[in-house]
């Protein structure tokens, strides 16, 4: 009989998320570029499921009179992000911890490497697969401020360009 | 307006906001102002890619030893069972 016992990975901790300027290859940025000075950790900043990003993808519907079905084919993807996250903006960590807000200006654009199933801790290495996701960020927009809460910013973005199966290579 | 930057880890120009944080923290260095005047639209990025050289390097290549070639002596060519024979 099968082990129905199979092991599954907790999302707590083992998402890494960067952000980094420019990638000369979406499909395969280097590790040169993932690690760069530029390049800005901001795990720690989103909110639990705070990179929401969206694939969504259409239908091509390609009708025959000699079928009696209806035959379908991949269409065009849609890719929306906004980002929601910590904004210590005007307090006093402002100049010290507030890497989000300070990187998301408006009209700046951003490559996004997400890399899921290793602890936030362990640096990127070559080989390791991540989701890249070129935007440019739109308005930033405030949590609503609620009891009990944090002050948190969500900033729209426009995405360019996904390949949600990126290896990292070597420089 | 945007300026046009140069990433000095990785190489990479791009064009950033005036406000961003990249410029604000020295962490890129603003390029030639006469070449990319500031502008009001990002301009396309210029990607830095290491790329081997044009020329491969002039070396000398390694001679191969050629493997000694031994002829089959005739002691050995009559010890050779023909086939067929292998039932005895």
């Amino acid at each position: 009989m099968a082990d129905t016992n199979l092991p599954s990975t907790p999302a707590d901790g083992n998402i890494l998320t960067v952000l980094v300027p420019l990638v000369a290859d979406l499909a395969a940025p280097t590790l040169a570029e993932a690690t760069a000075m530029t390049a800005e950790d901001i795990s720690c900043y989103l909110t639990a499921g705070g990179f929401a990003l969206t694939v969504d993808q259409a239908t091509i519907t390609d009708e025959r009179e000699c079928d009696t079905i209806v035959r379908n084919a991949p269409g065009r993807k849609t890719v929306t992000l906004s980002i929601t996250g910590i904004d210590n903006t005007n307090t006093s960590y402002a100049n010290t911890d507030n890497a989000l807000a300070d990187a998301l200006t408006e009209g700046s654009k951003w490559v996004a490497l997400r890399r899921r199933g290793k602890a936030h801790t362990d640096p990127l290495v070559t080989g390791d697969i991540v989701s890249a996701t070129s935007f440019t960020v739109g308005v930033r927009s405030e949590v609503p401020a609620e009891a009990n809460s944090v002050l948190r910013s969500v900033w729209n973005a426009f995405v360019d360009g996904h390949e949600p199966d990126a290896e990292i290579v070597a420089s | 307006m945007f300026i046009r930057v140069k990433d000095p880890s990785t190489g990479h120009e791009f064009d950033v906001p005036e406000k961003s944080s990249l410029l604000r923290r020295g962490l890129v260095k603003p390029v030639n102002k006469k070449h990319y005047p500031p502008s009001q639209y990002p301009r396309r990025a210029k990607h830095h890619i290491d790329l081997a050289p044009k020329r491969a390097p002039v070396v000398a290549p390694e001679l191969a030893e050629e493997p000694l070639r031994v002829e089959p002596s005739v002691d050995t060519a009559a010890e050779a069972i023909p086939e067929g024979d292998s039932n005895g």
